[in-house]
């Protein structure tokens, strides 16, 4: 089933193309350079861009994919989660195309999107997991999806394709918007998430020790805003009587820092911050006895993360999957992997009027 | 609910709080000074103060002050998160006999550098609903803004870092 799939759930516009789980087309139009003079994603910039890259994206993705748009079955767009005046550019131009070619169209939760994306095949249907084949018959439910991003902290536990239940989360801010904070703090610019990894690499994460916060709480939860707070207080300890936290503002403190100083805090942050995530994974494992892990979202691609969760993965004689970055990321073939999915079981949209955007999308209210 | 609500003397308060729990509970308290203005007019809580210096949590305080039972997160990355509250669950202020829902918004204006960022989240609509606003990040002057405030109430939290410390300096400030 050939599926076109969209997501503008932030600031990405992304347009896949798919073949059950055979990845066709996977074009993200990376908004990043767009944003970087403001230190952040401009979310007018966003809508904008949205609109104007979406038909480029789109032309791309059907040249890549070598398919004409007649040979499309399936629209799915992202419903939510994501940001709210983004995700309305993906659902109006899903509905555009949906009766243009006169299509069913699916929506589809980010998040499934992020789950799925783990089933992706490449053009010679060969598995994208490393030595591995996985497939949804190979699947041992309930499984465990750790998703960790920009926006999300979750782990849920699947029972099956469609049966989604959040066990953990973050109570304050997600794990990527720590690394991204705490690099502002650093003045590693933005995106600031996988500039700290790269700061890290150098320095030594023993150096300085912070919080695993929650990590005594026998509950699956993770508060990184604890561990964002910890690590300013850290900044500040380390420059001593320079910093004056009534006269220096935290942005300031990243100019009074040595190389040294940075690679090191960058490291001992990086480690605190996965080791809160793995204190839990294990946590989970040990609560509901899961086989197989699956992890999606831009956190995934963490080099400290992937061998640490190989030590998991030997200590719980277990499997850990990851999709490759293209498809961790926040991407469009995942949604259409997960809209082939539910178009098979006869789940679309049946009025195009009442798919509007749920920028807060319970994963629960999701069947 | 034996809460030890401020006493409002002046047009600036400042205040000590001595831990993020303790921040929670002074965001519950302050919540609750205002409840005659809810749904009544547009009620906006202004948070300023640093990275890392407790906004979201008080923001978690303001919440359970309203008796919302959601987790309040982070909204920095989706820039706003909706939130209904029921004015009859404070009605010994208003005595109202029906549900009255009223939503309570949290946004994160960091990357909202432009008015116009503001109407594409709705400000203007959250205005007219009277819904009450937690506004971390806010602009310098909020009457640039798209939408009316000539009946707003404007609460002001700026928080402050003491030296090396938990303890956080709160001040506050009302229209």
């Amino acid at each position: 089933m050939i599926v076109l799939g969209i997501d503008t759930s932030c600031d990405d516009t992304s347009v896949g193309i798919t073949d059950d789980f055979v990845v066709l087309a996977n074009i993200i139009s990376s908004q990043e350079e767009l944003h970087a003079p403001w230190g952040g994603v401009v979310p007018n910039l966003a809508k904008r861009a949205h609109q104007k890259n979406f038909e480029v994206v789109y032309q791309q993705a059907l040249a890549t994919a070598k398919i004409k748009e007649e040979k499309i079955e399936v629209v799915a767009v992202t419903q939510g989660h994501g940001l709210a005046v983004a995700l309305e550019v993906g659902i109006e131009k899903a509905k555009q195309l949906a009766k243009k070619l006169r299509l069913p169209l699916v929506a589809v939760h980010h998040s499934e999107g992020h789950f799925v994306a783990n089933y992706a095949r490449d053009l010679n249907n060969k598995s994208i997991q490393r030595d591995k084949d996985l497939n949804i018959d190979s699947t041992i439910f309930p499984a465990l999806a750790v998703l960790i991003a920009g926006g999300q902290t979750q782990l849920i536990k699947v029972n099956r394709v469609g049966g989604y239940e959040i066990i953990g989360q973050t109570v304050d801010d997600a794990i990527g918007e720590a690394f991204d904070k705490s690099a502002r703090v650093l003045g590693l610019g933005y995106p600031g998430g996988a500039a700290l990894a790269r700061a890290a690499i150098k320095g030594n994460d023993k150096a300085y020790s912070l919080p695993r916060p929650m990590s005594q709480i026998d509950n699956l939860d993770v508060s990184y805003a604890g561990l964002k707070t910890a690590f300013i207080r850290q900044v500040r300890e380390v420059l001593g009587p320079e910093s004056d936290s009534v006269t220096k503002s935290v942005e300031s403190l990243a100019g009074h820092l040595t190389k040294k100083q940075i690679t090191d805090l960058a490291a001992a942050f990086q480690a605190a911050a996965i080791d809160t995530l793995i204190i839990k994974i294990e946590k989970a494992i040990q609560k509901y006895g899961f086989k197989q892990i699956f992890f999606g979202g831009g956190v995934a691609v963490n080099q400290l993360l992937q061998s640490k969760m190989s030590e998991v993965t030997k200590k719980y004689q277990l499997e850990t999957f990851f999709p490759t970055p293209d498809l961790c990321r926040d991407n469009a073939a995942m949604i259409a992997i997960a809209g082939s999915l539910r178009a098979k079981k006869g789940l679309v949209v049946s009025n195009f009027d009442q798919l509007d955007r749920q920028p807060q999308f319970s994963l629960s209210e999701y069947q | 609910m034996a809460y030890n609500i401020p006493v409002l003397k002046k047009q600036s308060e400042l205040f000590l709080s001595r831990s993020a729990q303790e921040t929670i509970k002074f965001g519950q308290a302050l919540a609750l000074r205002f409840r005659e203005d809810y749904g009544r007019r547009p009620v906006i809580f202004r948070l300023l103060g640093e990275l890392g210096v407790g906004k979201t949590q008080l923001v978690k305080g303001l919440a359970a002050g309203l008796n919302i039972k959601d987790l309040i997160t982070s909204p920095s990355y989706t820039l706003v998160n909706e939130y209904y509250f029921d004015l009859a669950d404070l009605n010994d202020y208003q005595q109202l006999k029906d549900k009255k829902f009223i939503s309570f918004i949290h946004i994160d204006a960091w990357r909202l550098t432009k008015p116009d960022t503001f109407k594409q989240i709705g400000w203007g609509k959250y205005l007219s609903q009277l819904a009450v606003i937690a506004l971390e990040w806010p602009p310098q002057n909020l009457s640039l803004l798209p939408g009316k405030l000539d009946q707003a109430k404007i609460i002001s939290i700026k928080l402050n870092y003491q030296n090396q410390t938990e303890t956080r300096e709160i001040f506050i400030e009302t229209n």
